[in-house]
């Protein structure tokens, strides 16, 4: 593996991640599949370069207070299931040889997801600002089925009385996707916490922060245990690579208006998205593919 | 240079066996050894090219004036592999069957004067394991199971993807002749070269007949930090998981530190 490439690659992701405010997980495990890395090592590799990535923010944040560390824990005993049955979804995928189309599989409906929306937000807000209309401010119902639900939990630092629930099986689902398709889940994480469990939103980036950060080191120390899929080396390089990139991706975002470059990430993601998919329906030119038996090393 | 000079003071030491007085009639042989026997595999390790070299020895002895051929044949470590076979499954390409061998060599090198099917006749290759055909034969040996279809094919199917990895090379024509005693050859071990003991082992042969074969080895090994960093991950895998994201928060926070300077 060339390391200019992976350089490079984590300089690239980490740009448009400094620049867009996303997390690079869910760019970077297709691009490192698209070289050649096997998923299930994009993917273990992938979880551990996030947790570098998250540590300044989730320091800040804690310093400005914008942590609820009770919601944080319970969402992150939900992570803590979440990863433990990911990673050994994973560890049985690779035992029947299905790993890496699940892997793929899961990135094909997310990126679609994803672009998708962030497309549609472009154009939206292209339109918009034409037409000189302010977005309308969405105001959500104050009561819904959550309510109902039994566990209530006092969250004080959100302001919130709810049921442990929902922030539980919040939690395990970013755990799964983290042990799964090495992600940090924000983009699962956040609406979540805004939409359903109707947190603040000063409280919701850094407590996000916080649990994404405690599940991608787990994962990553799970997918060690189990898999022996974590290259550090691999990672570190797209460490360094990614630290630079997002410092210049952050300052270019002050200074570029983000809307054209906003839709040119989404066909970006979409474009992955299509590679994907298209390797999975198009019969490739070698239809064995060889793995050490389990049992060996 | 230090291949060059090695090669020079073998084919000295080569050379001042040869004109020995022979006291008595030898049968004619081959002896033969490597550059190197150690392979430092790096982070960097890009692959690289192996020099064997050696000579004929008591040549002359034979009544046998038929046409000298050669075979070098270099194996990696047997492991036990799987291979798996797609099928369409509603439209997606879906890891359907699989075969098990035991015996699967991580590399499988053969160098020879001429294609190997023309120097000996086959029941010999397969005897010595030299040539695709024979390793094929051996993998099927070493099957344990396979879920549908053919076993050959899925040996086949090894050996094909081993040599689109460049694993598995079948080279002619490959060996250089210096004088009618010496000769020198070169193997490539690629980047994703297996790590472990392998052996060279060199056949001479006249008319279809082996008179002569020489073995010797190969280690390839990581060094140094990717070494300890390999056999952590492998050895220790709680602690190198630990480690790794140490090392991530450390890399994170000192980033930050630096950029905030800045």
């Amino acid at each position: 593996m060339n390391v200019f490439l992976v350089l490079g690659m984590g300089g690239v992701v980490g740009f448009l991640s400094g620049m867009f405010g996303v997390g690079g997980g869910f760019l970077m495990t297709p691009l490192l599949i698209f070289t050649g890395i096997p998923p299930a090592v994009a993917v273990a590799t992938e979880a551990n370069q996030i947790v570098a990535s998250l540590v300044s923010g989730s320091i800040a944040q804690w310093r400005r207070n914008n942590v609820d560390v009770k919601m944080g824990l319970v969402l992150l005993a939900g992570g803590v299931v979440g990863s433990f049955i990911g990673v050994a979804l994973v560890k049985v995928l690779r035992e029947l040889g299905h790993v890496d189309l699940v892997i793929s599989l899961s990135y094909v409906f997310f990126l679609g997801f994803i672009g998708t929306l962030m497309l549609l937000e472009a154009i939206r807000t292209y339109f918009k600002t034409k037409a000189g209309n302010a977005p309308p401010a969405r105001r959500p119902g104050q009561h819904n089925w959550i309510h109902k639900l039994p566990f209530k939990m006092r969250f004080k630092r959100s302001k919130l009385y709810i049921s442990a629930i929902p922030p539980v099986l919040v939690g395990m689902l970013v755990g799964l996707l983290a042990a799964i398709m090495g992600v940090g889940g924000g983009f699962i994480m956040v609406p979540a916490m805004i939409y359903l469990l109707r947190m603040p939103t000063n409280v919701v980036v850094g407590t996000s922060l916080f649990q994404i950060m405690f599940v991608t080191g787990l994962v990553t120390i799970l997918h060690s245990v189990q898999n022996q899929t974590v290259d550090v080396v691999l990672a570190l390089m797209l460490m360094a690579g990614g630290v630079i990139g997002a410092q210049i991706g952050a300052i270019a975002g002050q200074k570029l208006k983000g809307e054209q470059l906003r839709a040119l990430l989404a066909l970006m993601v979409l474009g992955m998205c299509f590679k994907l998919g298209f390797d999975l329906v198009v019969q490739p030119d070698e239809l064995y593919s060889l793995a050490t038996a389990v049992g060996a090393h | 240079m230090i291949r060059l000079a090695s090669f020079i003071t073998a084919a000295f030491l080569v050379a001042t066996l040869l004109f020995a007085p022979a006291r008595e009639a030898k049968a004619e042989g081959v002896e033969a050894d490597l550059a190197t026997h150690h392979v430092a595999v790096k982070t960097d390790f890009a692959g690289v090219n192996v020099l064997l070299f050696g000579a004929i020895i008591n040549q002359g002895n034979v009544d046998n004036l038929a046409l000298l051929d050669m075979i070098i044949v270099v194996r990696g470590p047997d492991r036990k592999m799987r291979i798996r076979k797609k099928e369409r499954v509603a439209g997606l390409w879906i890891n359907q069957h699989s075969a098990t061998f035991d015996d699967v060599p991580g590399y499988y090198a053969t160098l020879s004067t001429r294609p190997v099917e023309e120097i000996a006749p086959s029941y010999t290759l397969l005897q010595n394991g030299i040539g695709f055909t024979s390793l094929q034969g051996k993998l099927i040996l070493s099957s344990t199971g396979f879920t549908q279809g053919n076993v050959k094919d899925y040996a086949a199917a090894v050996v094909r993807v081993h040599q689109s990895q460049n694993l598995y090379q079948q080279i002619k024509g490959a060996i250089g002749f210096t004088g009618e005693h010496l000769f020198r050859a070169e193997f490539e071990l690629p980047a994703n070269v297996p790590l472990g003991g392998y052996t060279a082992e060199v056949f001479t042969f006249r008319g279809g007949e082996m008179i002569g074969n020489y073995t010797t080895n190969l280690k390839i090994e990581k060094s140094g930090v990717e070494r300890f960093i390999y056999e952590l991950a492998h050895q220790q895998p709680l602690i190198y998981g630990i480690i790794s994201v140490i090392l991530a928060l450390l890399a994170g926070m000192g980033a930050a530190a630096l950029f905030r300077k800045a």
